[in-house]
C-alpha cells in the first residue's frame, strides 16, 4: 500500500522548476511573441502575425515540402522496417552481427555521413557513373530539385536500423507456438502476417510510425548542409523558412510558425492515435 | 530646524560636487581647436611637467603653465643637416661621423629617464636603417632647447623587413623605470618587450613567457620593484579576454594577477599604476576605470570619467590620468569620487560623434559622455532593442549594413522631428540621402556623411594607347567586358605595358576582382528598384556571357603573385581603377574624370553611397539630451562633407595654409635658383644640370600649386562632382549579401557552372529572400 505523502513535493520540486523554466517559460514567451507585432512599442496585434504568415508563398512552401517528404519518407520507413525486420528475424548464423550492423548509420554522427553522401552524388560520383552506364544522361542531384531523392535515400538510411530494431523487439515478443499452429491449420504467410503478427505488433507499429513522421517532419540540417540556406524550392522546407527567420531575429514569424505547425502535428498525432486505437480492437 | 536645513544643503552641494564634472578634469589640447592644429605622437611625465610631441613640435605642459611650446625643436628635422655634403654633424655636445650615402634624421619620439629627456634618431642608408641613436635634448629654465650627448644604440631596434631593407622597429607604448625604457617591439618570435639603457646603449629584448599566438600586449606600465604591469588581448575566443600580468625583465617571468573586464570588442588600454593609491587606471570603451591591486589580485574596477579621445598613450601626472591621442590630451581628476550619474553611451562612433563630446559636456557638466568606436555586431544591437534596454542611447551604422534596414522596418528608433534643427539640417540634404532618414513622413536619423565609390576604366588609356574613338568608349559593365575581350584576344599587342587591375595581381585574383566588381554593381542597380527585379535574370546572363568571352589567359597575367611587382605602379598603364567621388583641391583635373559605368547598355550609371548614419535608440533614458547631441554633431560636421550632401551649399573652401605654403615654395625656388647661379659661377656642369632640373621640376609644382594650391574644396571640384551626384544611390544591406553567393560566384568562375545556372540560383535566391520578407 502507497501512503501519499505531502513531501513527495519536494522530490517533484527540481523537476517541476526544470520543467518550467525550459518548457513552459519558452512556451509562453513564444505564444507572447507569436501575437505582438516586434517593433519598438510591440503592440498586441492578436493573430495578425498567423494570417500574414499563413499567405507567406515562402512558408507554404515550406509546409508543402514537409509534408511531401514526410508522407514519402514516414511510410517508406514504415514498410522497410519492417520487412528488414521480418528478415533479420530469420537470420540464424551471425543474427547478432547483423542486428548490431543495423544500427550503425544511427550512431555515425550525421556530418561524417553527409560528406559520403555528398561525394556519391556529385555530377562526377558513383550514382551519377552509374546512371551513364545504364543509358542515362548525368543528373545534378545536389542541385536541384532532383535533390530529393539523396535526401529521401539518407533519411531512409540513418533512421532504418532504429526503427527495425522497434519492430524486431516487437517481433520476438510474439510467441513461436502461435505460428506453428496457424500453419498446422493451414494458414499462409499473409494469413499469418495479418491475423497474428499485426495485432500483436501494432503498439510498436504504432511507435514506430509517429517516430518516422516525427524524424521525417525534422528534415532540415541534410538539406542546409548540402544546400544552403536557400535550396531550391522543391527541398525549401519548414525548416529553412524558420532558420531563415530566426537568423534575421524575426521572432514573430518564427514563433508563430513553429505553433501552426505544432497545432498540424497535434492533429495528425490525433488522428492517428484514434486510427490506432480502432485499429487494435478491430484486430483484437 | 536651521541647522539641519544647512546640513542637507550642505550634503547636497557635497554630493553635487562629487558626481559634477570634476574640478580637476582637464582639456589640454584639442586637435583642430583653439589654435591647436597638431597630432601628439608621443607624451611622457617629466619632472612636474607634460611632455607632449609631435613629428616637429615639443609642448609642455602643466596646470600652472598651460599648454607652451618649445622653441627650437622643428629645427631639428632631416632637411636641415646637409648631409650630402657634410660627412660629420654637430649635435650639440657630440658629433657623428656619417658614411657614404648615409643620412641622419630624427623621429618623433622622446623618452624620458629619470631627469633626462632624449630623442631617437637614426641612420640611414638605401638598404635602410643602419643605426639607431638616442640624442639627448636639454630644456633651458627659458624654456629653449638645446642638444646633448648622443647614444649609439646599433641596429638592435631595426627590423628585416625583406630583401635586406632594414626597417626602424619603434618602441611602442614606451614607459621607463630603474633608468631603463622599455616598449614593445616584433622581432623573429613575434611581440617582445625592447629594454633600451640608453646610458650603456644596450638594447635587450626580453620575451614576455605569455601565450600571444592568438592575441598581443596591448599595454605596459612600471610597477615598481623593476616589475612592468602588462594587459595582454587575447582574441582567440567569441569574446576577447584581457588579462593582466606582472613581468619580471631580469627573469622574463610572468605571473597573473587577474582577469580584467572587457566590454564587446573593446578591451582595456592605456593603463597606468598609482602606487600611492593602489590603483590601476585604464580606458575602455570610452571610459575611465580604476581598479584597486591589493596582496589578493585585483579588486572591484570602477568607472570614474569619459575619455573622449582615441588612446595612444597615458600617463600619471600627479591626480591627473592624462591620454593622447590623434585627436588632442586629455586629463582626467583620479581623486573623484565617482562618475556623474547621468551618461550617454554612442556606439559606433564617428568624428561628429567625437567632435560633439566638447560642447554638450560644457552645456551638461552633469552627464558622462562614453564614445565607443568598437564594431557593432548586429545581432547583438537587434537583441538589445527586442529586449528593449537603454544601455546605449545614439547608435551610429551604415546604410550598407542589414542592421539599418532592420531597424528601420522595425521602428528602432525614436523620432527626431521634434527637432527642428535636425529637421532643417536633414531637409537640406539630396533626396537619395532624405530617403533613407525618412519613414511613413516621419524623421528617425540623421546623415553624417557619406562614401561613394565606383570602378572607372581609363578612357585615356583606350584612346591614346588602344586608339579607341570617343563613340566607342564602354559607358557599360558588358561593353568593358568585349574590351578586356579584345584585349585577351590579340589588342593586348598594341599597349604591351598595360594592366587590367595594376601590378601584383594574378589571373585568378584579376579574374574574380573584376568579376565581383560588375556583380556589386548589379546588386547595387537591383536593390535600387523593384522592377528590376523581374529582369535581374535576363540582365545577369547578359553580363556574364560577356565575361565569359574574356580569355584570361590571353591576358598574359601571372600565375603567382610577385612582390616585387608591387612597386611598379604606374595609373597610367591601368585600366580598371576604382575612384572615390568627392570634392577636393581639383588637383589632377582633367585626368581624374571619369564616366561611370552602367549594368545595362542605354541605361543610367550608378554610384554607389555608402552613408554614415546615426539615431537614437527609443528606448534611450536621456532621450531629449541624446537628440541634443545629434543636433551638436551636425554642427561638427565637415563644411566638405556637407558641400557633399547639401545641393545648396557651393561656396567653395580656401586652405588657410595657402599662403604659407605659397611662401615656403617660393623660398625654395629662391634657393634653387641660387644654387643654378652657384653651379654656373663654379662652371661645374653635372650640377649644373642637375639644379637646372630641379628648378624646372620645382617651378611647374609652383605653377600647379598657384592654381590648386588656395582650394581645399575648388570651384571646379564642386561642379564636376554635382554632374556626378545623379548616378549616387545609396548602398543598402543587399539581399545578396550571403555565403551562398560568394560560393556559387566562385563556382561560375571556375567553370563549375554555367551563366545561366548561376543566374537562375541567385534569381531563385532573391525571390525566395523577397518572399520570406524581413
Amino acid at each position: 500500500m502507497f501512503v501519499k505523502k505531502k513531501s513527495v513535493w519536494l522530490f517533484l520540486l527540481p523537476g517541476l522548476l526544470l520543467l518550467m523554466v525550459f518548457y513552459v517559460v519558452p512556451l509562453v514567451g513564444g505564444v507572447r511573441y507569436s501575437l505582438t507585432d516586434g517593433s519598438y512599442k510591440n503592440v498586441f496585434v492578436g493573430m495578425a502575425n498567423y494570417r500574414s504568415l499563413w499567405k507567406n508563398a515562402m512558408f507554404l512552401t515550406g509546409l508543402r515540402n514537409t509534408m511531401e517528404l514526410s508522407l514519402i519518407c514516414a511510410p517508406l520507413l514504415w514498410v522497410l522496417s519492417f520487412l528488414l525486420a521480418s528478415a533479420l528475424m530469420a537470420v540464424k548464423p551471425y543474427g547478432g552481427f547483423a542486428r548490431s550492423a543495423v544500427l550503425l548509420p544511427y550512431l555515425a554522427p550525421s556530418s561524417a555521413m553527409l560528406l559520403a553522401w555528398l561525394v556519391l552524388f556529385d555530377f562526377g560520383g558513383p550514382v551519377n557513373r552509374l546512371c551513364v552506364a545504364l543509358g542515362f544522361s548525368r543528373v545534378m542531384w545536389l542541385e536541384s530539385g532532383a535533390l530529393r531523392l539523396p535526401i529521401v535515400l539518407m533519411f531512409l538510411w540513418k533512421n532504418l536500423g532504429f526503427c527495425t530494431i522497434i519492430f524486431l523487439s516487437a517481433l520476438q515478443t510474439i510467441p513461436h507456438p502461435l505460428y506453428e499452429y496457424a500453419t498446422l491449420e493451414g494458414a499462409g504467410f499473409l494469413r499469418q502476417a495479418v491475423t497474428i503478427t499485426l495485432p500483436l505488433v501494432t503498439p510498436s507499429a504504432f511507435l514506430v510510425f509517429v517516430l518516422a513522421w516525427i524524424n521525417a517532419f525534422k528534415i532540415f540540417k541534410e538539406v542546409y548542409f548540402i544546400a544552403g540556406a536557400y535550396p531550391d524550392e522543391s527541398v525549401y522546407t519548414l525548416q529553412n523558412y524558420m532558420n531563415n527567420m530566426f537568423e534575421k531575429l524575426n521572432y514573430q514569424d518564427v514563433t508563430a510558425a513553429a505553433y501552426s505547425f505544432a497545432v498540424i502535428v497535434m492533429a495528425i498525432f490525433a488522428v492517428l492515435f484514434f486510427a490506432q486505437r480502432r485499429a487494435v480492437r478491430d484486430l483484437s | 530646524m536651521k541647522r539641519a536645513i544647512a546640513l542637507i544643503l550642505t550634503l547636497a552641494l557635497l554630493l553635487g560636487a562629487s558626481c559634477a564634472l570634476a574640478a580637476g578634469n582637464v582639456t589640454i589640447a584639442r586637435q583642430g581647436k583653439d589654435g591647436f592644429d597638431d597630432y601628439i605622437e608621443s607624451m611622457l611625465v617629466f619632472g612636474d611637467r607634460l611632455l607632449l610631441s609631435s613629428y616637429d613640435k615639443l609642448y609642455t605642459w602643466s596646470q600652472e603653465g598651460g599648454l607652451v611650446e618649445i622653441e627650437g625643436y622643428d629645427e631639428l628635422r632631416q632637411n636641415d643637416f646637409d648631409t650630402e655634403n657634410e660627412r660629420t654633424l654637430d649635435l650639440g655636445e657630440a658629433q657623428i661621423e656619417l658614411g657614404e650615402g648615409e643620412r641622419f634624421y630624427f623621429n618623433g619620439a622622446v623618452y624620458a629617464v629619470d631627469d633626462r629627456l632624449f630623442r631617437s634618431a637614426q641612420i640611414a642608408d638605401d638598404d635602410g636603417v643602419v643605426a639607431v641613436l638616442m640624442v639627448e635634448m636639454i630644456v633651458g629654465e627659458d624654456g629653449s632647447l638645446s642638444l646633448g650627448d648622443v647614444y649609439d644604440l646599433g641596429d638592435e631596434l631595426t627590423e628585416d623587413y625583406g630583401d635586406g631593407y632594414a626597417g626602424y622597429s619603434d618602441l611602442s607604448r614606451p614607459c621607463s623605470m630603474d633608468g631603463i625604457v622599455y616598449g614593445l617591439v616584433w622581432g623573429d618570435n613575434g611581440q617582445e618587450i625592447a629594454a633600451v639603457d640608453i646610458e650603456n646603449e644596450d638594447v635587450d629584448r626580453l620575451t614576455v613567457d605569455w601565450d600571444l599566438s592568438s592575441g598581443s600586449i596591448g599595454s605596459i606600465a612600471p610597477f615598481g620593484d623593476g616589475q612592468l604591469l602588462l594587459i595582454v588581448d587575447d582574441y582567440n575566443g567569441d569574446k576577447p579576454v584581457t588579462d593582466l600580468l606582472v613581468f619580471d625583465p631580469e627573469s622574463e617571468e610572468t605571473e597573473k594577477l587577474g582577469e580584467m573586464p572587457t566590454i564587446d570588442w573593446e578591451t582595456p588600454t592605456a593603463l597606468c599604476y598609482d602606487p600611492e593609491r593602489g590603483m590601476i587606471y585604464y580606458t575602455l570603451a570610452g571610459s575611465v576605470w580604476r581598479m584597486p591591486l591589493t596582496e589578493e589580485g585585483l579588486g572591484e574596477a570602477e568607472e570614474f570619467a569619459d575619455m573622449p579621445v582615441q588612446i595612444s598613450n597615458a600617463a600619471l601626472l600627479g591626480d591627473l590620468y592624462v591620454t593622447s591621442g590623434f585627436d588632442g590630451v586629455i586629463g582626467r581628476d583620479v581623486t573623484v569620487e565617482k562618475a556623474p550619474e547621468q551618461r550617454l553611451v554612442i556606439e559606433g562612433g564617428s568624428s561628429e560623434m567625437d567632435g560633439a563630446y566638447f560642447s554638450f559636456t560644457e552645456k551638461h557638466p552633469e552627464f558622462m559622455v562614453a564614445l565607443r568606436h568598437s564594431g557593432i555586431e548586429e545581432d547583438d544591437v537587434l537583441q538589445a532593442m527586442m529586449g528593449q534596454q537603454s544601455d546605449v542611447d545614439i547608435y551610429c551604422v551604415s546604410s550598407s549594413e542589414q542592421l539599418y534596414s532592420r531597424l528601420l522596418s522595425r521602428g528602432y528608433m525614436a523620432e527626431l522631428g521634434g527637432s527642428e534643427k535636425l529637421t532643417a539640417a536633414v531637409d537640406e540634404t539630396y533626396p537619395f540621402l532624405q530617403e533613407l532618414c525618412f519613414k511613413d513622413g516621419e524623421l528617425y536619423a540623421v546623415p553624417l556623411g557619406f562614401y561613394s565609390s565606383a570602378q572607372k576604366i581609363s578612357n585615356k588609356l583606350l584612346t591614346e594607347k588602344l586608339g579607341y574613338a570617343q563613340e566607342e568608349l564602354p559607358t557599360s559593365w558588358e561593353q568593358v567586358f568585349r574590351v578586356i575581350a579584345d584585349l585577351s584576344h590579340g589588342k593586348l599587342e598594341e599597349a604591351p605595358e598595360l594592366q587590367i587591375l595594376g601590378p601584383g595581381y594574378t589571373r585568378q585574383s584579376v579574374q574574380s576582382s573584376v568579376l565581383y566588381s560588375a556583380l556589386s554593381d548589379y546588386f547595387l542597380w537591383l536593390d535600387a528598384d523593384e522592377a528590376h527585379v523581374s529582369r535581374a535574370s535576363e540582365v545577369l546572363v547578359r553580363l556574364l556571357d560577356a565575361y565569359n568571352e574574356i580569355d584570361w589567359y590571353g591576358l598574359g597575367l601571372p600565375e603567382e603573385y610577385e612582390e616585387d611587382e608591387m612597386w611598379e605602379w604606374n595609373e597610367e598603364n591601368i585600366l580598371l581603377n576604382y575612384y572615390s567621388l568627392y570634392v577636393d583641391s581639383g588637383w589632377g583635373g582633367v585626368e581624374d574624370e571619369f564616366t561611370p559605368l552602367s549594368i545595362v547598355d542605354g541605361e543610367e550609371p550608378m554610384i554607389s553611397a555608402d552613408v554614415r548614419l546615426a539615431f537614437v535608440n527609443p528606448f534611450s533614458k536621456h532621450r531629449e539630451e541624446a537628440i541634443e547631441y545629434l543636433e551638436m554633431a551636425m554642427d561638427e560636421i565637415e563644411e566638405s562633407n556637407l558641400i557633399q550632401m547639401c545641393p545648396n551649399r557651393n561656396d567653395p573652401i580656401e586652405s588657410p595654409y595657402y599662403e604659407s605654403n605659397l611662401k615656403e615654395i617660393e623660398g625654395t625656388l629662391k634657393d634653387l635658383e641660387e644654387a643654378v647661379a652657384k653651379a654656373e659661377a663654379d662652371e661645374d656642369d653635372e650640377a649644373l644640370e642637375a639644379a637646372k632640373e630641379s628648378l624646372s621640376s620645382y617651378q611647374e609644382n609652383y605653377e600647379e600649386f598657384k592654381k590648386y594650391g588656395r582650394w581645399e574644396v575648388s570651384p571646379e571640384s564642386i561642379a564636376r562632382y554635382r554632374e556626378m551626384v545623379p548616378y549616387l544611390v545609396p548602398a543598402r544591406s543587399s539581399l545578396w549579401s550571403s555565403e551562398d553567393t560568394y560560393s556559387q560566384v566562385d563556382q561560375f568562375i571556375d567553370g563549375a557552372i554555367s551563366a545561366e545556372q548561376l543566374a537562375s540560383k541567385l534569381s531563385s535566391t532573391l525571390e525566395a529572400q523577397r518572399l520570406e520578407g524581413n
